[in-house]
């Protein structure tokens, strides 16, 4: 509103006065006033003056995700609407799945319905798109992923150290022969957590393998393909480091069909349901996505409270958990032990 | 408007229908989002709507009981996918079971004008909507049948689901079956209980009480209440779990307790990696997503005019056999 009121070179108060239609104002000036409002996209906003209100009958916010039925996504969605409730706000939900077109229609679809804020699990692309709604004070967080040519407050997981301890913790086992399952590489998770594989290869002098690093699986089906192909390579790997919780499900299925769940180690990143029933229990190195979803929410409600200060980012720390997939040593580290059980 | 009409060279009522999804011809359509695009124009729904002969915003609304729990999430998911293809987008909120909560969502929903609504009713709902179906909102209950109004509803076959799982079991011999379900009150419980109980008549199976039980909160309580069960000297030699967080709870416990080889299971509702654990686990199965699906249908069938009574869509739950559930009773 301020942007308007200087560029029609008049008072906050008149402009507010034009915009909600209250008191006399000079034609002049409410033509003025129109004129900068034309020049500069200002949407007036009903739903953020009403969340100054008392009765905050129609505050909203939206939330982009890439796909609602993902547990770790369902989590997170869920830690936005508990911080909401308190607001009394309600949340638009949309998966983008990872379609940058997609995040866009959803993004301008909920800023056509009057949202006071967005939270968007960006996309890979660009989100410049958004400085319009950023600038027409629609409140903004990204939350999983740091945004692409904009600014923005940003509540991720250490994804990079997380991914480290679990390669770490396969190493620790005595494996030298690890592979890395991970999402697409235009998907920031996926290079961080890639870049934390490597951080501790390189600390344990374990020269990268290429063919051992399979990028660009989306879903549990490829992961359980690309799995098979790496085992039944002319060089196996002994261990599996899987970079996210729909890639480790696709993973243990293909173990489990070749019958080598006891014999390669797995460590993934993010936790399963069912993880320590399934045996061996599966070592994860868990996120919490509700926490990503709960801090993610509070910057939003703060910057719609009016915080202006530079843009903060969030990181929320990881925890290994182990339980027994990612302890398995490799075949040649333990022959007396092998011996030994017959 | 008048700005995009003027770049794109046609008549502002041309751009209009471009935007509202009215019939045009090709090229003029093409025309008309080249200059969208170049203007960032966005139509604005809320006041486009006051214009619209249909009045519609384009928006619904979901309550569900939880949005992070995977069966809600999945309804959630094939809601979107059928609301996506008509450019409506989703509210979406959680009653955690609450009556309150509900009517506070609702209320909520309808503030911000909501074309229809969505709903897995608490078991106690007080939905007092009439009016506003009367004035034209969409009204679909999903997995539970709505109590207090006549809508129409998408529901899975709970009890016959309940009766196969069951009956399936007591195929195998058991004759002790523990039973552990929701809160009785909600409806998906309810029939899945009255469909345990067929199955033990039907089998000749006196009713024991103490092998029914349902844990207050299911996520803390089904963990200690299967322990406790298949602690005791008089313990079922196999287990009817009627809910995906109460299966996974007792398959928790069963596990701890080392007795998932001896004590038969089969879980109402499939869950994640269900088919990787040691023995696989027995379950009747759900579709979530065609629920979500099926009920979005419904509320649009009826936002495209549809008048016709309350209609009631009863989904397959098919039973599938994976190991936990074939097991023989423990001598």
């Amino acid at each position: 509103m301020r942007e308007v009121a200087r560029a029609a070179e008049v008072s906050l108060a008149t402009v507010s006065r034009v915009i909600n239609g209250s008191g006399e104002v000079h034609p002049e000036l409410v033509k003025r006033v129109s004129d900068a409002i034309d020049l500069l996209g200002y949407r007036h906003n009903a739903t953020a003056s009403t969340l100054r209100r008392s009765d905050r009958q129609s505050a909203s916010i939206g939330l982009i995700i890439e796909d609602v039925s993902n547990p770790f996504f369902a989590a997170v969605h869920r830690g936005v609407e508990d911080v909401a409730r308190v607001h009394r706000v309600l949340t638009f939900v949309g998966s983008s799945d990872e379609d940058e077109a997609r995040e866009r229609e959803l993004a301008e679809a909920f800023a056509a319905r009057g949202v006071d804020g967005l939270v968007v699990v960006p996309c890979a692309g660009d989100q410049s798109y958004l400085l319009r709604d950023q600038q027409s004070g629609i409140a903004l967080v990204f939350v999983d992923r740091p945004p692409h040519f904009l600014r923005g407050d940003t509540v991720t997981s250490d994804n990079r150290a997380g991914a480290r301890t679990a390669t770490q913790q396969l190493i620790a086992a005595g494996h030298r022969r690890i592979a890395f399952l991970g999402d697409r590489p235009t998907v920031f998770t996926a290079t961080e957590r890639l870049a934390g594989y490597h951080d501790a290869l390189a600390a344990a002098a374990i020269q990268r393998t290429p063919t051992l690093e399979r990028l660009g699986l989306t879903s549990s089906e490829p992961a359980r393909q690309a799995t098979i192909e790496l085992l039944s390579g002319p060089t196996p790997p002994t261990a599996l480091f899987t970079g996210q919780n729909l890639i480790t499900i696709g993973a243990i299925l293909a173990l489990r069909e070749l019958g080598r769940q006891r014999v390669i180690a797995l460590a993934g990143f993010d936790d399963i349901v069912l993880g320590e029933i399934v045996e061996p229990g599966i070592t994860v190195v868990a996120q919490d996505p509700y926490a990503l979803g709960r801090h993610a929410g509070e910057l939003l409600f703060r910057r719609l409270r009016g915080e202006a200060s530079d843009p903060t980012t969030v990181v929320v720390p990881t925890r290994l958990i182990a339980r027994g997939s990612g302890e398995i040593r490799p075949p040649h580290a333990q022959p007396a032990r092998a011996r030994s059980r017959r | 408007m008048r700005d995009v009409a003027a770049i794109a060279g046609v008549s502002v009522s041309t751009v209009s229908r471009v935007v509202n999804g009215s019939p045009v011809a090709a090229d003029l359509a093409v025309k008309v989002q080249q200059a969208v695009a170049l203007l960032g124009y966005r139509h604005n729904h809320t006041a486009g709507a006051l214009r619209r002969a249909d009045g519609l915003s384009l928006t619904i609304g979901l309550i569900f009981e939880d949005v992070s729990n995977p069966f809600f999430s999945a309804i959630h998911r094939g809601v979107e996918e059928t609301a996506r293809t008509r450019g409506v987008v989703t509210f979406a909120g959680s009653s955690d079971e609450e009556p309150e909560r509900e009517r506070e969502l609702i209320d909520a929903l309808l503030a911000r004008r909501v074309d229809g609504l969505i709903i897995a009713p608490t078991a106690t709902d007080r939905i007092h909507l009439r009016r506003d179906v009367a004035a034209g909102l969409a009204l679909v209950f999903v997995d539970r049948p709505p109590v207090s109004i006549d809508a129409d509803c998408v529901l899975s076959d709970n009890r016959g689901g309940a009766e196969r799982a069951v009956t399936h079991l007591t195929m195998q011999g058991h004759r002790r079956i523990g039973y552990l379900g929701d809160r009785s009150g909600i409806h998906t419980a309810s029939e899945r209980l009255a469909g345990y109980r067929a199955a033990l008549a039907r089998a000749g199976i006196p009713e024991e009480r103490q092998l029914i039980r349902h844990p207050r909160h299911r996520a803390t309580d089904a963990y200690e209440i299967t322990s406790e069960m298949l602690r005791s000297s008089d313990a079922p030699t196999a287990l009817f779990t009627s809910q995906n967080l109460i299966t996974l709870e007792a398959l928790r416990a069963l596990h701890h307790l080392g007795l998932q080889a001896q004590v038969a299971l089969v879980g109402f509702d499939d869950v994640p990696l269900g088919e990787a654990i040691e023995p696989a686990v027995t379950v009747v199965a759900q579709s979530a997503r065609e629920l979500g699906r099926q009920a979005a249908q419904l509320l649009f069938s009826r936002l495209d005019g549809y008048d016709g009574p309350a209609r009631r869509l009863i989904l397959d739950t098919p039973l599938i056999q994976r190991g936990s559930g074939e097991l023989p009773p423990r001598r």
